[in-house]
């Protein structure tokens, strides 16, 4: 059989860890904040006036989700997410496809949130340029209504995130921190302000009301399941525990005010959009839905629009930026871990970049956007996609996660879901997540909508995912590795090795001490059963 | 659920300030959207919003409250 290195001792080059608690929490904000910016006005076009309960529903989930997260992060802190934690609870064939579902996320996210930035500076130009047609519509064939200037912008958009990435301009913690809290007090202030100065409760009243009575359950099915859109990101959750000293301590509390942070906004956001505007004006401004919102301010409606689409487009294009820099940091992880050929992993000698990962799912990326133009909605082709890639992702690392409490008991965790119940298993007592549970029934159901009222995602996801399984099987059977069962892991090492470098000096020895008692015990079990053997033998 | 606790605060810092602002705003946010709703039109997502601005700013307001009670008693 043969051996993997640990992945963290076969890094190249170990990530410095040197983000604090502010840094932990606006470098999760940057990412999974930026959403709402893409998805309010797809989730508002389809359910309508009950957008609140959509976003509530996808955000109960969330949580759920989050939490499941906050506990394999801060348990393992190491940059390779839900793929790594489905390798380490389910095996290699799971956790490639847990990578697979989160590779085609990357590159969706790349396509999805450079189409969502255009559309943001599509709100801009006309102000800036008076005259420019952005809304310039070609046909081609049967194709109709491509819209080329924004499909041209998103192109120009991608490509320059390619070049910036392999020229390997640092993206500094401090740039993700200065965004983060500057969207964060931008939300704040146009919620606030919204609520206070716009918002009429009889619009809002009169809009849930019609939906509640006229719109149809798969409408609404279709509205939550694309909500969930919103509150993806929480790879960077685990993505943040490898750079942050003491995770353990720093993350959970981080990423559960990032939780709540987010959940409140999608709700809050739904909410005073629709005490603002009427549906068809989110449904006809679909690309740029909360400067939409700013504009219709009074008083500071003039200022507070155009500076909300540039805010949007800036965080917008970071998160696609995440995406170039997630594909890239994913595959390293699953080619060190033996899930993809280690081509992919080729540094550039002058730029010292993996060019080959950032080119291939760059170009992926500009692909997905392109075939998404052709189709009648750009946006809620690429939200489809997303929507499957997540879901199945997130089911894979719920299953993980229960099974890590049984397969490795012995791991401090220093947060734990909350909602478990004590149950006797092979000697040791596992708290059993219920919650976990739970919040697999409700992402199984999250994907059961996706796969019933999205036409695109059912058969682009799964065929993804098929395309990238054959790959598997054609590459681990040409280098002699087992197909369907897993290469031998020294996790034990390699955990004390990452709590090491993380330095959690109190949690290796907890883990040391917990691994000695069970050798300990296994010893005594041992020689207690070894003198009856004797007794037998000897009769 | 169990946290590992944080060693106390050695001084009131920015965040524990806007941990502070933002209970406040969220609260008084709360309030009005709570009292617009029931006074204008009563609605769901009015309702359940308005009460969880209220429960945001408060628990806000607490976690603030419990660092400046850690840092009274260090010093």
């Amino acid at each position: 059989m043969a051996t993997a290195n640990p992945a963290n001792a076969g890094n190249k080059e170990e990530l410095r860890r040197d983000v604090t608690v502010w840094g932990s929490y606006t470098w999760g904000y940057a990412d999974v904040g930026a959403d709402i910016y893409a998805a309010l006005g797809l989730v508002i076009a389809a359910a309508q006036g009950l957008a609140p309960a959509a976003f509530a529903l996808a955000g109960v989930i969330y949580i759920m989700i989050g939490l499941g997260y906050t506990e394999l992060s801060s348990t393992y802190p190491v940059a390779g997410g839900g793929h790594y934690f489905a390798l380490r609870g389910l095996g290699d064939f799971w956790g490639f496809v847990a990578g697979a579902a989160l590779l085609l996320d990357y590159t969706i996210d790349i396509a999805l949130f450079a189409v969502a930035s255009a559309g943001y500076i599509n709100f801009l130009l006309p102000l800036v340029f008076h005259g420019i047609n952005i809304g310039l519509i070609v046909s081609v064939g049967p194709f109709q209504n491509i819209k080329i200037f924004w499909l041209i912008e998103t192109m120009v958009l991608i490509i320059s995130l390619m070049l910036i990435n392999i020229r390997g301009v640092r993206y500094s913690s401090r740039l993700n921190e200065i965004l983060g809290a500057m969207d964060l007090i931008l939300e704040t202030t146009v919620v606030l302000l919204g609520f206070i100065l716009a918002w009429h409760p009889d619009l809002l009243a009169s809009q849930w009301n019609l939906a509640l009575h006229t719109l149809p359950l798969s409408k609404f099915m279709y509205g939550s399941s694309l909500a969930i859109i919103s509150f993806v990101g929480l790879e960077s959750i685990s993505q943040a525990a490898q750079e942050t000293r003491r995770p353990a301590t720093i993350i959970p509390r981080t990423s559960i005010a990032l939780i709540f942070t987010v959940f409140i906004f999608a709700v809050g956001f739904s909410t005073v959009g629709l005490g603002i505007l009427p549906v068809k004006e989110f449904a006809s401004n679909i690309s740029d839905p909360v400067a939409q919102i700013a504009k219709n301010i009074p008083f500071l409606g003039f200022i507070a629009g155009p500076f909300t689409a540039v805010l949007g487009a800036t965080i917008l294009l970071i998160s696609a930026n995440t995406g170039v820099m997630g594909a890239s940091r994913l595959t390293l992880s699953m080619s060190q871990l033996h899930l993809v050929t280690g081509w992919l992993d080729k540094i550039h000698p002058r730029f010292h970049t993996p060019v080959r990962t950032i080119i291939i799912f760059s170009a992926m990326g500009m692909l997905e956007a392109l075939l998404a133009f052709l189709t009648p909605s750009v946006m809620d082709t690429l939200g489809n996609m997303y929507a499957f890639g997540a879901t199945l992702g997130y089911m894979i690392v719920f299953v993980s996660l229960i099974v890590l409490r049984y397969r490795d008991p012995y791991s401090p965790r220093p947060y734990k879901m909350p909602v478990n119940v004590k149950i006797k298993s092979g000697g040791n007592i596992v708290d059993f997540p219920l919650l976990g549970i739970l919040g697999f029934l409700g992402v199984s159901f999250i994907l059961f909508e996706v796969i019933f009222t999205h036409a695109i995602g059912r058969i682009a996801g799964p065929a993804w995912v098929i395309l990238c399984l054959v790959y598997y099987f054609f590459w681990r059977r040409r280098n002699k590795l087992p197909v369907l069962k897993s290469i031998k892991h020294d996790w034990e090492k390699e955990q004390i090795d990452v709590l090491t470098s993380a330095e959690e000096y109190d949690l290796v020895e907890e883990y040391k001490n917990a691994l000695a008692q069970r050798d300990k015990k296994a010893k005594h079990e041992i020689s207690k059963a070894a003198p009856t053997d004797k007794i037998h033998d000897n009769r | 659920m169990r946290f590992r606790k944080l060693p106390p605060p050695t001084k009131f810092t920015i965040t524990d300030k806007y941990r502070l602002v933002l209970g406040v705003l969220a609260l008084v946010l709360g309030i009005v959207i709570l009292w617009r709703t029931i006074a204008i039109a009563v609605s769901l997502p009015g309702l359940m919003v308005g009460i969880a601005f209220i429960g945001f700013g408060v628990y806000r307001l607490w976690l603030g409250y419990t660092r400046l009670k850690q840092l009274r008693m260090k010093r």
